[in-house]
């Protein structure tokens, strides 16, 4: 059980990072650019994330793999709510034991409500705050954790045509289920998108390479089963996350590698060794 | 030879007369940062009846459009049409021919 929250914390974790909307934006989490009224946004999103260590001569080895696809529709030129719904394969194996399981994970809905605005040409300032919950969709124990936690956060934003720049504060509340109670997160994200190309905008240049880096902070508390502490669990996770995203008027391409750069985790808590993102936004 | 003559006028009298009837605006739009943005804001104009074409700049903020004369742009409809795709309208000039050059991807800005 505890090795589960462990990757299911890491999986929600990226899984959050997909409710970016089709502008620039950051590639592991969100951004406060605006989805227009009545447009409807897609992202798929495919994840690699790999734990590895050795605990006393014993190999333990997962890996995370998940098809992330998020729906976004701007109900107002203020207020966007998405829905993310992955599929993920786990694929484990610590020491001589084996498992694998494929499935729906736990699907996530939110809602983005634009409180600040302030537009220039070819500039803009936006902040968002944002809510939702993530629901026990996915099977308990293996490709879910059957809690419905709820989370909320701020995004500030602050974009030109040369480059922009995405930071968020999260905080995840997740509840009990099945005597398990996932700790609970914060984070802080932050995330500088540069155009490489073209050098020199012309009138009308209809498509740009950025190239990405994203800095990422976590906070875990403790799980708890039945009420008690589990002391493998919790503790800091840093990572870094270089990457390039190609952004033209009806597609972005993107991927990011996000590297652990801090894994200070609490006692024999399996700690991340890298993740791999790839993801292809569509307008409609 | 007289005939071919004629026609040849009455050809660019008439081309004349339908370049007459074009308007362009362009119109100072704010907040638009990436191709998406563009793309949202000129596909929202191209939508309207008599509207030929939209282009714009990102490092200006101007987006042309050319008409046809049938369309008869408002500051009001222009603030809430953007306000919607989560821009900022600020203002707009009107002449009375399209300029060919305002709708090329040849037109460099040199100021990126």
């Amino acid at each position: 059980m505890m090795k589960m929250s462990i990757q299911t914390a890491c999986i929600l974790g990226l899984l959050m990072a997909t409710s970016g909307t089709a502008l620039a934006a950051p590639i592991t989490f969100n951004t406060a650019l605006p989805v227009s009224k009545g447009e409807l946004l897609a992202r798929q999103q495919f994840i690699v994330t790999n734990l590895s260590d050795r605990l006393n001569g014993m190999k333990r080895d997962v890996t995370v793999r998940a098809g992330v696809s998020v729906l976004g529709y701007g109900v107002t030129p203020k207020l966007a709510l998405f829905g993310v719904a992955p599929l993920v394969n786990i694929d484990r194996e610590i020491g001589s034991m084996n498992s694998n399981f494929t499935g729906l994970g736990d699907a996530t809905i939110f809602a983005r409500y634009e409180i600040y605005r302030n537009d220039s040409p070819g500039k803009t300032i936006r902040i968002a705050p944002f809510a939702g919950a993530t629901l026990p969709t996915g099977r308990t124990g293996k490709t879910g954790d059957g809690s419905t936690d709820g989370f909320a956060g701020l995004i500030f934003t602050a974009a030109s045509t040369n480059w922009n720049f995405d930071s968020q504060i999260k905080y995840v509340a997740n509840t009990r289920a099945n005597g398990f109670e996932r700790g609970d997160t914060i984070s802080a994200d932050a995330s500088l998108q540069y155009r490489l190309l073209p050098k020199t905008i012309a009138a009308n240049s209809d498509a740009f390479l950025y190239g990405v880096l994203e800095a990422n902070v976590t906070q875990l508390q403790r799980d708890r089963l039945s009420g008690v502490i589990n002391p493998n669990s919790g503790g800091t996770q840093a990572f870094l996350s270089p990457g390039l995203q190609y952004a033209t008027k009806r597609w972005i391409a993107e991927t990011a590698l996000k590297i652990p750069v801090v894994n200070d985790l609490h006692g024999t808590a399996l700690a991340p060794d890298y993740s791999l993102v790839t993801s292809l936004r569509f307008n409609f | 030879m007289f005939k071919t003559l004629t026609l040849s006028l009455g050809l660019a009298m008439l081309a004349g007369s339908a370049l007459a009837a074009e308007t362009e605006y362009k119109l100072q739009v704010d907040g638009m940062t990436c191709p998406f943005c563009v793309a949202t804001s000129e596909k929202a104009l191209k939508k309207i009846k008599g509207v030929k074409a939209a282009n714009a700049n990102f490092e200006s903020g101007v987006i042309n459009v050319c008409t046809d004369g049938s369309v008869n742009f408002t500051d009001d409809q222009l603030k809430a049409m953007f306000l919607d795709k989560g821009f900022t309208y600020r203002s707009m000039t009107k002449t009375e021919t399209c300029s060919a050059s305002d709708f090329t991807k040849k037109n460099e800005d040199t100021t990126g």
